[in-house]
């Protein structure tokens, strides 16, 4: 009891003091967001009052519990899905339905098997009616900032889940959409995969100065590519806590290693176990009740 | 060439060897056999018959091409139809899983009462034959898309047409492939089994007057050409597929 209240304390010190960037150019703001799923005879609420915002250049993870909403967020965020009560603003401008201003990379794969590497990268760019000397020259160097050069015309079957998973990313950052959202993208693959993917994440990311939402149950991950952690708790899904990093950029597996991540992934730890015992609790309850 | 293609060819060649020779040293019924090299040289005067070629060959070609490209267009309007509507899919699903298992050929007397005889009928039966294979494949292609492919469409805004033309067509075609690749099959047993009964006409027209007519030269010759046609039909539908395979996998 008493540590959660010195971390309560640690964390809300750590947003009003170091919670300062040079950049404040806010670029998404969620407000107030609730989604309900009604389902016949019983509402579900799966995520309550959400609120926050995201600057630009900004790299924001959102991580909680299994079953918290976090999937439900992200597709309303992306506009692939409605949200009961609350808003999305996108410079100002209300977010319902998709649009070109927010690209996204799903968890699962994606890839599209009958297009070539290069066909794939070329597809947003192709569908919004670009002539193709431009949608090509970008590709082959999306392409080539993803560490796929040669592969150009490699279909994806005849490349790793890792170097799919790379695709779908450029594919998604070619159209350079104002916020690149993330739904575990490395979720499929080996831990050591998913930290050399994440790190060479975050130098795309710095390259193309996207601003990106992820969404991830690695605590690790999050820690080690975020600026600004947004931790949700159990079902229904809330803000938590909202933890801000302070590790140095550029990053790479390297700051696995240093006194702040340790930090930053300690609380993040204890505020999602936190999370998962109240979670097992009420679970038990049902089962006495 | 990979070892197992030898082998397969080997096995064919050695197959038809052993059956020239035995039929022609007589060790099999030559009234119910005859020799292979006998076969094609027949097929192949056959088709410089002009009258072979136009009345037999040339209408059998031409029942099996429409009923197929038929059955292709309409199974495809209708899979689709299928697809947006699982009202329509749930009530016909049942019926098209039935479909094949119902002996089709066993109604021959009422195709004949209802459509006569000529090369209507045997179109309108290749391609009742067959249309049910691509029906059941295109639905089944387009609703198991996986739905994260469709995701990626719709974040990208693309209208219903580039999804169908983006998305849905590319991801389906494997599916909507294999159900082309029976109807062909299928084409070609309807047509010939039809022209057996239904028809003056026709290469099953040809072989079963020879067999009636102990004219075990004539009846080898075309049974020979419809295997020739089954045979090159599929390569070329093999090699527009693995054309297509390699994008699709």
């Amino acid at each position: 009891m008493g540590s959660t209240l010195i971390m309560a304390i640690v964390i809300y010190f750590n947003i009003g003091t170091k919670g300062r960037r040079t950049m404040t150019d806010l670029l998404m703001k969620v407000e107030n967001l609730t989604k309900i799923y009604s389902d016949g005879s019983k509402d579900v609420i799966a995520l309550q009052n959400i609120d926050f915002s995201v600057e630009k250049g900004e790299f924001i993870s959102i991580v909680g519990p299994s079953g918290c909403g976090k999937t439900t967020l992200l597709e309303i965020l992306s506009g692939l899905r409605s949200a009961t009560s609350g808003s999305i603003k996108i410079k100002g401008k209300a977010v319902n339905g998709p649009q070109d201003s927010i690209g996204i990379v799903f968890q699962e794969e994606s890839t599209f098997p009958w297009r070539t590497v290069l066909e794939n990268v070329e597809f947003g760019l192709q569908m919004q009616g670009k002539p193709k000397s431009e949608y090509r020259q970008k590709a082959i160097k999306m392409i080539e900032l993803v560490g796929l050069k040669g592969f150009e015309n490699s279909y994806p079957h005849q490349l790793s889940g890792g170097m799919r998973q790379r695709v779908a990313i450029a594919r998604t950052l070619v159209t350079e959409p104002e916020i690149v959202v993330m739904d575990e993208p490395f979720g499929a693959l080996d831990e050591q995969t998913r930290l050399i993917l994440g790190g060479e994440l975050l130098k795309i990311v710095e390259q193309t100065k996207a601003t990106v939402v992820l969404v991830t149950h690695s605590i690790q991950e999050a820690a080690l590519l975020s600026d600004k952690i947004v931790v949700l708790s159990a079902r229904p899904g809330r803000i938590k806590h909202l933890i801000k990093s302070s590790l140095p950029k550029p990053r790479d597996a390297q700051a696995l290693t240093t006194p702040e991540f340790a930090e930053i992934t300690q609380k993040l730890w204890s505020s999602l176990e936190e999370e998962s015992l109240m979670r097992q609790e009420s679970n038990e309850d049902k089962v006495v009740g | 060439m990979g070892l197992h293609k030898i082998v397969q060819i080997l096995i064919v060649v050695t197959f038809l060897g052993v059956y020239e020779i035995a039929t022609r040293m007589h060790w099999l019924d030559s009234f119910t056999f005859t020799p292979f090299s006998t076969m094609v040289l027949n097929m192949v005067e056959n088709l410089s018959n002009q009258e072979y070629l136009k009345n037999h060959f040339g209408i059998t070609a031409f029942e099996i091409l429409t009923s197929f490209l038929g059955a292709v267009i309409f199974g495809i309007i209708i899979g689709i139809i299928l697809w947006r509507s699982d009202f329509i899919h749930h009530i016909f699903q049942p019926y098209l899983m039935l479909f094949y298992a119902i002996p089709f050929f066993a109604l021959y007397p009422i195709f004949i009462s209802i459509f006569g005889v000529g090369p209507f009928p045997v179109i309108v039966i290749g391609l009742l034959f067959s249309m049910p294979a691509v029906i059941t494949n295109t639905a089944l292609g387009f609703r198991e898309i996986r739905k994260v492919l469709i995701k990626v469409g719709l974040s990208n805004n693309l209208s219903f047409r580039q999804m169908l033309l983006y998305i849905y067509f590319p991801a389906a075609w494997p599916l909507i492939f294999t159900g082309i690749k029976l109807a062909a099959a299928y084409s070609i047993i309807g047509v010939i089994a039809t022209e057996f009964i239904l028809s003056a006409r026709g290469i099953g027209y040809t072989i079963s007057y020879a067999y009636n007519n102990f004219d075990l030269n004539g009846m080898y010759s075309s049974v020979l050409l419809v295997v020739v046609i089954s045979l090159v039909v599929n390569f070329v539908l093999g090699l527009i597929e693995n054309k297509l395979y390699q994008r699709n996998v």
